[in-house]
């Protein structure tokens, strides 16, 4: 793998509980080559001291005592509550550290609203999504990357997939485009379907309970293919193309590959890293956290330049999924709220709160050099808008269903022409300020 | 056919075109980060231009072309291939697009396609009987602080070590090349998408594994240099059936060759990333002291390939 830089980063990690424990620290164990662990941090001494020394790390009492100089990067796993304490107390290092931070990043629209600003001031910020790198994962990702199954249409998720992990998991499919609609419907007391439509007409479902993996599993199906966790699907599924399975491969009845058979070939996922840390000293060596910790792993490579989904995934995707993932929960968000309403996930978590000089759109929004259909206009009379993207207006003005920006930048960039067009039939609700 | 033009080396700012237009190169303000980290370093990786489905869709569609070319050494899909599977407005797609306008304000094609080499080989591709594949393209200008002629690799494949991996060497084309000469291997999975200047040296490794290795390649230069391969029927049956009016697609296919072309801007400018050299090109002084006499030889004959 084309790496991006050679020098050991030094980590200081903030937090010691089960999650540093058992997933940050094995995670980075295995990538020593890449990364020197030089301190970690903690409220309580009572949680640092044992860690720090179980794992032969020096061990920080207090924050203001360490020297940020010396640290690249900073991987803080704390309670969500803590997020915006804890990044207040780096703020004065942040311009040059890179912030690894645990996801949720918050909870609440109050947490979100505290710690969103926060994330702006630091180099560079990766969040930790490993469920989207668990490796069969990465594995029906490979297989779709080439083709094997043609055009991806569906990925469903049985008994697995998290809210805002499957969702993310969902739209590592589509580029982390967004969710064109959704739509739930519950399956007796605790149970329910969520479906996501994405751009292409490709979908997501998510079928509950989530029964953290002692169960269930995915399917994904394309235009000439489907590959699915579930042998048995060879046998039921009457359609007229293939079923592929994708399978653990077990030694010594301990899971250490996983693979999927095509006809010319055979796709692998070896686990070398899960191997690995079975071998080192911490408490939860259960599969599903095996898994978690090489999905990890991949998010600790992007830190390095490494090419892989996580190294544009970025904390504007993490409030995305687990704002929307939690509305579509709910039924709440039979439509992209992104299409529909003049503000963005940011905003809408923190209740209804609206940001009305900006934007954050999906890719079927365009802004426009004439008021006309994007469609008829050339293309350097039409800018895509894609999710994440934030349209920031200073003047504008109503007319009809479309927002004329006089004045505005797209991403910080001014626009390339006096005058703008971007259809926002709810842009006159919200004064721009 | 164009010439020869790697005369003129550090320092130079001016080139006659084909139309008697001359070329002035661009000065720093005028470049995206993109453009001057590969004035720089040469090659730069980028987020992948297309996403899983997209690649999916992509590959899928030229599997089958693919197949019935697999017993070609190296078998190409051109651009009305594309056109005709449906894929080729997938393919310029506006992150694609994106990332051309990062380094040239008014791209030409002069590559499009994708091909696959074949597999079990021991020797490099092309230009495998000079310095085991390690070469500059003659047919592109060089700038020193101007990136005019850059080709976009896609990885459509799994490439590693043993697949055919393009190597780079990010060394300034005007510094003699060393047998010590840094060298970049650029392995990864189908997705991968990265910018390389191509005045500067490079090769594709021998695919020694057992599969075909695919990629997409496209190469653009400013509209002020005539593009000779858009004469070729696979990109005249494009120009023929793709209605004008896109301006972005009119210039890439050459519509505005010959006369002034608008010069856009990326939506989004790509974000470059330049990769870690890891070896050396390896290849013996003396070997690179006798390439050195024969390309200053054969400066200014005239050559076209792909």
């Amino acid at each position: 793998m084309t790496r991006t830089t050679k020098r050991r980063r030094r980590v200081l990690i903030i937090g010691a509980g089960r999650r540093v424990q058992n997933n940050f620290l094995p995670a980075l164990s295995c990538l020593s080559d890449r990364f020197d662990i030089c301190g970690i941090h903690a409220r309580t001494q009572e949680r640092l001291l044992p860690v720090a020394k179980a794992w032969g790390i020096k061990p920080a009492d207090n924050l203001a005592n360490v020297d940020l100089a010396g640290v690249d990067v900073v991987a803080v796993s704390v309670p969500t509550a803590q997020n915006a304490p804890v990044l207040r107390q780096l703020l004065a290092k942040a311009k040059r550290l890179h912030l690894v931070i645990d996801t949720p990043i918050a909870w609440s629209s109050e947490e979100r609203a505290l710690v969103a600003p926060l994330l702006d001031e630091f180099a560079g910020v990766t969040v930790t999504e490993d469920y989207m790198n668990f490796p069969q994962f990465g594995l029906l990702r490979d297989a779709a990357r080439q083709g094997l199954i043609g055009e991806v249409r569906s990925l469903t998720l049985l008994n697995i997939g998290y809210l805002y992990h499957g969702l993310a998991l969902i739209r590592s499919f589509c580029g982390f485009g967004p969710v064109l609609e959704s739509r739930r419907h519950q399956l007796g007391s605790h149970g329910s379907v969520v479906s996501y439509r994405f751009q292409d007409n490709f979908t997501g479902t998510i079928i509950g309970p989530y029964r953290r993996h002692t169960t269930g599993g995915a399917l994904l199906e394309g235009s000439s293919g489907v590959i699915t966790e579930f042998p048995v699907d060879r046998e039921a599924m009457a359609i007229d193309k293939p079923v592929h399975v994708l399978s653990p491969v077990y030694e010594e009845h301990r899971i250490s590959k996983f693979k999927i058979a095509f006809e010319d070939r055979e796709l692998v996922s070896d686990l070398q890293h899960l191997r690995r840390m079975r071998e080192m000293n911490f408490s939860d060596k259960s599969e599903i956290n095996l898994l978690r910790g090489c999905g990890l792993i991949e998010v600790f490579l992007s830190v390095c330049g490494a090419h892989n989904i996580n190294k544009t995934y970025g904390a504007r995707n993490a409030f995305y999924d687990s704002f929307v993932s939690r509305r579509a929960e709910r039924g709440e968000t039979p439509l992209d709220p992104f299409d529909t309403f003049p503000k963005d996930a940011s905003s809408a978590l923190q209740g209804g709160t609206v940001r009305p000089i900006s934007w954050i759109a999906s890719c079927t929004t365009y802004l426009k050099g004439r008021m006309e259909l994007a469609s008829t206009l050339p293309v350097d009379e039409r800018i895509p808008v894609r999710a994440g993207d934030i349209v920031v207006a200073q003047r504008s003005e109503r007319q009809g269903d479309h927002c004329k920006l006089l004045e505005a930048q797209l991403n910080g960039q001014p626009l390339p022409k006096p005058s703008w067009f971007i259809y926002a039939p709810d842009w006159a609700e919200h004064r721009v300020q | 056919m164009r010439a020869l033009s790697f005369a003129a080396e550090a320092g130079r700012r001016f080139s006659k075109c084909t139309w008697g237009i001359m070329y002035k190169s661009r000065g720093e303000a005028e470049l995206t980060s993109a453009a001057k980290a590969i004035a720089e370093h040469g090659i730069a990786l980028v987020d992948d231009v297309y996403s899983v489905n997209e690649l999916a869709a992509i590959n899928a569609a030229m599997t089958p072309l693919f197949r019935g070319r697999s017993g070609e050494a190296r078998s190409y899909v051109r651009p009305d291939d594309m056109l005709e599977a449906g894929i080729l407005h997938r393919i310029l797609s506006p992150a694609m697009r994106d990332v051309l306008l990062s380094i040239v304000p008014d791209p030409v094609l002069y590559h499009f396609h994708a091909y696959e080499i074949a597999g079990n080989s021991s020797r490099s591709h092309i230009f495998a009987d000079q310095l085991g594949g390690w070469h500059r393209d003659p047919d592109s200008e060089y700038f020193a602080r101007d990136p005019t002629h850059v080709s976009v690799f896609v990885y459509l494949s799994d490439v590693g070590d043993e697949d055919g991996a393009f190597e780079f060497s990010s060394q300034q084309p005007s510094v003699p090349l060393r047998s010590s000469s840094p060298a970049v291997t650029m392995t990864g999975p189908v997705g991968m998408s990265f910018i390389w200047h191509r005045g500067f040296y490079h090769r594709a490794s021998p695919n020694r594994g057992p599969r075909r290795r695919r990629l997409l390649k496209i190469s653009i230069q400013p509209n002020s240099f005539r593009s000779a391969h858009l004469s070729n029927d696979f990109f005249r049956k494009v120009t023929e059936q793709v209605p004008r009016g896109d301006v972005m697609l009119d210039l890439l296919l050459g519509r505005y060759q010959g006369r002034e072309a608008p010069r856009l801007r990326p939506s989004r400018p790509v974000r470059p990333e330049r990769p870690e050299a890891s070896r050396t090109i390896n290849v013996p002084n003396d070997v690179l002291e006798q390439m050195r006499k024969r390309e200053k030889a054969e400066a200014g004959r005239p050559v076209s390939y792909d």
